[in-house]
């Protein structure tokens, strides 16, 4: 996924994905490098820089999000499938619960036809295949108007806005 | 009832525009099978064993007779002139075409109605007591709360891809009709002696193939911190419940691994964030929902003078005698009754109703019943507020269109799911032995003798028939390839809240019919005074009924 849509445009994403077993071997130093978030959590003094971001899975365990991720400049959230839906409460508690205002970008195996939710979520980029209809995400992204709930967007309800 | 402003219309309006692109996309070979599934679930369509299957909402069970008259047409034009009322109090038709959907919801939009989330793993319709608003025993109006559960579930970013299913029923009655017991969040609706209102929460109840009754998990959660607390059930089971297994995903199976304790402290820790966000209801938005559920134009009656000629009437007529005890109910307003019709007369499938018949039922609403019609989940139809002087001429009526069989409550009152005619889940017909059952029991004295009787079938152990919380329930198995069906006992959906009892190895189809000739006869045998089926099974056990269905033949 070298693409990402952020700010309602396509544009290159310079930040590359190091699996767990990679990280050894990369040379962080140079380029943008999200590593995963169990290595930078065990040893955050040596991970920092505004070139090294984080990449969350589905199934991380939901109370190690810390506010010290605040300062992060990127997290992405992987997807392992569309249907797996952890990763939408995983967004909302960083962006809620540990006052993260960084990039967060949805990756992985997310469709879609979830922009407009993951949007809501507090996700404000989204990995996408270079061949993807970006006018069709756009769309997708823009499906509705209004909402009843309150979400990360948008923080008080379509009842306190009557 | 509810009326949408312009947001909500605009909101519908806007998910028919979305399913339509969806839909092109799908056809044009530009959106993956696997992933135009779940958005075509959360629009309501199934594809099924003939054809798709259309699920339409109808929340919390009030339609009124435009949205009547709609449907209608939707099932004349679009379908195949009929239409079939679920257990969960929402409408299907059968034979819709996959490119005709999106005009569909675009029909049902005109009418403030929708087919949002009737299916997929997302938070479903909210049920409720179809006598609500109108029942003797109710403590609260469950409806304006039901309405501010459905506006914060409909598209709820956080909560549309989650482990399994999730369906939340509320009861403002001492009485349960709603089944709070066997949903994924049972509310209860409670009033203090101060006048504050409240519900007791119960979460992990449910059938299917782990049927469980739910725990309560509050006691007493004030009315303003009904949508913060629903957010961090939500939080808690989209984040801990199972995903490697879609047979262990649902909340009930959450609750149970992390015990009822444990699972409310989780719920706590993430409320306690969430508590005072701007989601805590406010008194004005209670206040507006509650004005949308406010009385009709009632006339202010004697109740006795009003019943008077009723009264002479039922002496003169059995079969209007009879209708006036099974199918007519008390009102909590002197001079009203609500009345079933009821759509299980024999050889047709329960809960099915024609489109000219879905017409006459909205003009009888009209003329009877200020409009309004309300769908049960024991798959009938009530209009709610009937005045008590014209009983007679609308039992006449009802005479005419088929729905003043007086058996409401009865043994051939039964919950069935479509079953192996028409769900690709079956493991056998549910409707042939519904009417097997009909045709057998058709001697209505003896259906009276037996008193109140909840017979449920399901076809399959997803148990949409409900079979684990019937009196006597009937469910379909499959054994080596041939249909056979399995009888419990004991089942209670209300209050006192039990799963049936299985009686012992599966009947074939020709057999099942017998067996529960038998079961009834053995009750009939032990009743003591005005025992019910209930009472009976409740004080002597499964072991009687057991015992004279399997005997041997010498």
């Amino acid at each position: 996924m070298s693409k990402l849509i952020k700010n309602g445009e396509s544009q290159n994403n310079p930040w590359q994905i190091v699996e767990a077993d990679a990280l050894a071997d990369t040379a962080l130093n140079n380029g943008q490098w999200l590593i995963p978030a169990e290595a930078w959590l065990s040893n955050p003094s040596v991970y920092q820089g505004d070139n090294i971001g984080i990449w969350i899975a589905t199934d991380f365990n939901p109370d190690s999000l810390t506010k010290s991720m605040a300062k992060l400049p990127v997290i992405a959230i992987v997807f392992g499938a569309f249907a797996d839906g952890r990763g939408f409460s995983l967004a909302r508690i960083l962006r809620e619960d540990c006052d993260y205002t960084g990039e967060l970008q949805a990756a992985g195996g997310y469709m879609q036809d979830q922009l407009f939710f993951l949007q809501r979520c507090g996700f404000n980029a989204y990995c996408v295949n270079d061949d993807a209809d970006i006018e069709s995400m756009k769309e997708s992204l823009g499906d509705f108007s209004n909402s009843y709930q309150a979400s990360t967007d948008e923080s008080r309800p379509l009842f306190r806005r009557r | 009832m509810y009326v949408y402003d312009e947001h909500d219309q605009k909101l519908i309006q806007e998910r028919v525009a979305q399913f339509r692109r969806q839909t092109e996309r799908y056809l044009d070979g530009k959106l993956a099978p696997e992933q135009f599934l779940p958005l075509r679930l959360q629009n309501g369509l199934y594809v099924q064993r003939l054809a798709p299957m259309m699920r339409i909402a109808v929340p919390y069970g009030m339609l009124n007779s435009k949205q009547v008259r709609k449907l209608a047409h939707i099932s004349r034009y679009y379908d195949k002139g009929y239409v079939h009322i679920t257990t969960r109090q929402n409408i299907q038709i059968n034979w819709p075409l996959l490119e005709e959907v999106p005009d569909i919801l675009a029909e049902l939009a005109e009418v403030e109605m929708h087919a949002v989330q009737t299916s997929g793993n997302c938070i479903r319709n909210t049920t409720s007591d179809h006598f609500a608003g109108i029942a003797q025993d109710e403590i609260v109006d469950p409806r304006p709360y039901c309405e501010i559960i459905r506006q914060w579930s409909t598209f709820h970013p956080e909560y549309a891809f989650l482990p399994r299913k999730f369906k939340i029923a509320v009861s403002g009655t001492v009485e349960d009709r709603a089944a709070i017991h066997f949903h994924d969040i049972g509310l209860q609706l409670v009033q203090k002696e101060d006048g504050n209102i409240g519900f007791t929460v119960l979460v992990g109840g449910g059938l299917g193939r782990t049927p469980v009754i739910g725990k309560v998990i509050r006691e007493f959660l004030p009315e303003h911190d009904l949508l913060t607390y629903l957010e961090a059930i939500l939080r808690v089971y989209n984040l801990n419940g199972r995903r490697d297994n879609k047979y262990k995903a649902r909340i009930k199976i959450l609750v149970n691994a992390m015990g009822p304790e444990a699972f409310a402290d989780a719920v706590e820790a993430v409320w306690l964030k969430m508590q005072d966000n701007p989601t805590r209801l406010t008194d004005k938005e209670i206040k507006r929902c509650k004005s949308f559920f406010t009385e009709p134009d009632y006339a202010e009656l004697d109740d006795i003078a009003e019943m008077a000629e009723i009264n002479q009437l039922r002496g003169d007529n059995k079969a209007f005698a009879s209708w006036l005890s099974y199918n007519v109910h008390s009102h909590r307003k002197a001079g009203y009754r609500a009345v079933t019709l009821a759509l299980k007369p024999t050889g047709i499938a329960p809960g099915d109703i024609t489109d000219s018949q879905l017409e006459a039922i909205a003009n009888l609403a009209d003329d009877y019943s200020f409009g309004e019609i309300r769908t049960t989940h024991m798959q009938n139809i009530v209009l709610g507020d009937v005045r008590a002087n014209q009983l007679y001429k609308l039992w006449l009526k009802l005479v005419d269109n088929g729905f003043a069989t007086a058996n409401v409550g009865t043994l051939t009152d039964m919950i069935c799911c479509p079953g192996g005619d028409y769900c690709s889940l079956a493991n056998a017909k549910s409707i042939p032995v519904a009417e097997a059952l009909q045709r057998e029991f058709d001697d209505i004295d003896y259906l009276y003798d037996l008193g109140p009787l909840d017979l449920n079938i399901s076809g399959c152990m997803n148990a949409c028939g409900h079979h684990h919380v019937g009196h006597i329930g009937i469910l379909g198995v499959d054994k080596k390839g041939e249909e056979f069906y399995q009888v419990q006992l004991g089942g209670n959906s209300k209050n006192a809240a039990a799963l049936a009892k299985v009686l012992g190895p599966a009947f074939s189809r020709n057999e099942v019919v017998g067996a529960v000739k038998t079961v009834l006869d053995v009750y009939l045998e032990k009743r003591q005074a005005e025992e019910t089926f209930l009472d009976v099974y409740n004080r002597v056990g499964l072991t009687p009924f057991k015992e004279r269905v399997y005997v041997k033949a010498d």
